[in-house]
């Protein structure tokens, strides 16, 4: 008996009893009992039960019947079937709305999609690349066979459990496309991702969790969430380390910085220098000294500086060698050095630099043998010594402690998405998905 | 638009005359084919009685195709041995009508082409390969179409104004051919002669409806045009 209301078409189970309501009615071809699994042909005139099952009804996911919105459209659940390509098992639910046709709800292993049939054949299945509404579209999963293991509920072509449909994917751009070649039609779907909770949210039903909470890999479309962690913290990292240089170079400004340039004779016992008085203000700074020297070859020299505070008399000392070694195929070449000096107080300081030179040396061996391979020490002559000095330097050491804080948690986050990446593409058809 | 009325001349109810410019309408009471001839009506079949559905287009909906708005005025239900579809007549203002084919929520805007000699013969020979012909492409006008889908199909009954005589159940070959844009081709052939079809694929949606039909159940889409 078949009655026609103003949406549903109402009708029993001619194996069960059972009483069905169809929603899709003159859209719907085949109904499969959602009590007993019998499945009934409704392309004639009459419903035609085609085969019989006696099974209990089963606890479906989303039961059949229910409503849910998605993207401001309101669907009812009318099919489901459960498949499988002997390698996964994966369910479909049919959704239908009159003025807007029908989509698709698909949960994997892996989480949800939300399809929607296309009107167009974007490419031919055979290609393995193709682009789509702008998107470089690449095939995942080459063309297998899938198994329709049970069908319940209303559907608009004839489908029975058995059915094997030859399908294929692409992905591309954040989307799948998937084709199936179902008995005349090549049918694609655009698949889009939906998360569980949005699933769980529109259908009033339990969320079922996505990967990582379930499946052994990502979905292919599902948003690499460690990515978008990565480019924030990313983009957090870099504010912050701008900022840092910025901060640092500010406060580098008001520095006084001055240079000496003195040449050092081993005959005359005034090597001392001074590089005039700097004032540190506020607070504790650092303080630079750099120096570069000509020591003459396989030769040495150093330089002592006396930052003395005028008023308490303080006295900050340091030292720097410079030194010129080589031989045939080696060479030490420290003839440019710095010296830095953390935090000096504030006060007002004299700074002065004193140059020692082998000849000083008390070994006569020692400044012999120097002496004889010495250009410098041979024609008997001073040496050049370069001093720079700078209050409120930059600490670059400093920064880069920073930028190693900042960086190795955004390393790490991307290194993490990577693997999310990889573990995405390890479930794809072929091995070298790294694009 | 108020119809002119006259009395069925198989059940003698009074029933629509149909649209001006169509030659065939069927009446509202005993679903009886009726001819027209200027204003007199002539019982020529029957029309069938189209089965129960939620299609929600319905003779009156007004749909816009390129540009112009055309208004259903009648429909025919067709099957294959495993499913149906609706075809909607749509008549514009200046008379011209398409065929708007309706199935599993989507809708095909189709209007009848003259087909070259050369493309006779390559949907001859589609034809004939029949299914080993799926995926075949096949190119017109510079477009590549494929084929998409080949079965035999028949019409069920019939509603409304049409612009020709169709006899229930006789059956034809169909052939659909697909873009890799949404245009859309069919090519239909039986004992009588063969016929071309050319227009594109569209969800209800993009064809800013009016007058759709009501459901209890479900609310009016946003996309309804007022």
């Amino acid at each position: 008996m078949v009655t026609g209301g103003p949406d549903l078409q109402n009708m029993e189970c001619p194996s069960c009893g059972g009483a069905i309501e169809l929603r899709a009615a003159g859209y719907s071809t085949l109904y499969a009992c959602q009590y007993c699994g019998s499945e009934i042909d409704l392309t004639g005139s009459s419903a035609k039960l085609i085969a019989e099952h006696v099974e209990a009804a089963r606890d479906l996911i989303i039961p059949l019947g229910t409503m849910g919105k998605v993207n401001g459209v309101e669907w009812a659940v009318v099919g489901h079937l459960e498949k499988s390509d002997g390698w996964d098992d994966w369910q479909e639910f049919l959704l239908f709305n009159p003025y807007n046709g029908y989509r698709w709800l698909v949960l994997t292993q892996s989480g949800w999609s939300f399809g929607t049939p296309i009107l167009s054949q974007p490419a031919n299945p055979a290609n393995d690349t193709f682009r789509f509404e702008g998107a470089r579209m690449k095939r995942i999963y080459d063309p297998a066979i899938s198994t329709v293991k049970r069908a319940i509920g209303e559907f608009y072509w004839q489908v029975k459990r058995g059915d094997d449909v030859r399908s294929t994917s692409f992905v591309g751009g954040g989307k799948v496309l998937s084709c199936e070649l179902t008995g005349d039609e090549y049918n694609w779907t655009l698949e889009e991702f939906i998360s569980s909770a949005d699933v769980a949210l529109a259908f009033g039903v339990e969320d079922t969790g996505q990967y990582p909470a379930i499946g052994d890999m990502p979905s292919p479309h599902q948003p690499n969430p460690h990515s978008d962690k990565a480019v924030n913290a990313a983009l957090v990292a870099s504010i912050g380390f701008v900022l840092a240089v910025l901060v640092a170079v500010l406060l580098s400004f008001g520095g006084e910085q001055r240079s000496q340039t003195f040449t050092a004779s081993p005959t005359s016992s005034n090597r001392t220098v001074s590089l005039g008085t700097f004032e540190v203000t506020g607070r504790a700074r650092p303080f630079t000294i750099k120096a570069r020297g000509e020591p003459g070859d396989n030769s040495w020299m150093y330089v002592e500086y006396t930052l003395t505070n005028t008023q308490t008399g303080e006295e900050i000392i340091a030292s720097q060698p410079i030194e010129y070694y080589y031989g045939r195929d080696w060479k030490e070449d420290d003839r440019n050095g710095t010296v830095k000096l953390s935090s000096v107080p504030p006060g007002t300081y004299e700074l002065t630099a004193d140059v020692g030179l082998p000849e000083d040396e008390a070994d006569a061996a020692v400044t012999a043998s120097t002496r004889n391979t010495s250009e410098w020490a041979n024609a008997g002559g001073g040496r050049p010594v370069v001093i720079e000095a700078e209050s409120n330097g930059m600490f670059y050491s400093n920064l880069f402690l920073l930028f190693l804080a900042l960086f190795l948690p955004v390393g790490w986050m991307f290194s993490r998405a990577l693997g999310f990446e990889t573990a995405r593409s390890s479930g794809y058809d072929g091995h070298d998905n790294d694009g | 638009m108020m119809q002119p009325q006259a009395n069925c001349p198989q059940c003698g109810a009074p029933t629509g005359t149909g649209q001006p410019g169509l030659p065939v309408v069927t009446c509202t009471h005993c679903n009886a084919l009726l001819s027209k001839a200027g204003d007199e009506l002539a019982a020529v079949g029957d029309a069938g009685q189209v089965p129960f559905d939620v299609s929600p287009i319905q003779i009156g909906t007004r749909l816009m195709v390129g540009g112009s708005r055309g208004e259903i005025v009648g429909r025919e239900r067709w099957a294959w041995d495993r499913g149906f579809w609706n075809e909607w007549l749509l008549q514009f203002p200046d008379g011209s009508t398409k065929w708007v084919a309706e199935e599993a929520g989507l809708y095909m805007v189709m209007e009848e082409v003259e087909p070259k000699d050369d493309e006779v013969a390559n949907l001859q020979a589609i034809d004939a390969a029949n299914r080993e012909a799926m995926g075949q492409r096949l190119f017109v006008d510079g477009t590549a179409y494929t084929v998409s889908d080949v079965k035999i199909v028949r019409c069920v009954a019939v509603e409304g104004s049409l612009s020709h005589i169709i006899s229930p159940n006789f059956a034809r070959e169909s052939i659909d051919l697909r873009t890799t844009s949404k245009k859309a081709m069919t090519w239909q052939s039986d004992g009588h002669g063969h016929s071309l079809w050319r227009g594109a694929y569209y969800r209800l949606e993009d064809l800013a409806p009016s007058g759709l039909r009501s459901f209890e159940h479900w609310s009016r889409p946003e996309f309804e045009a007022g």
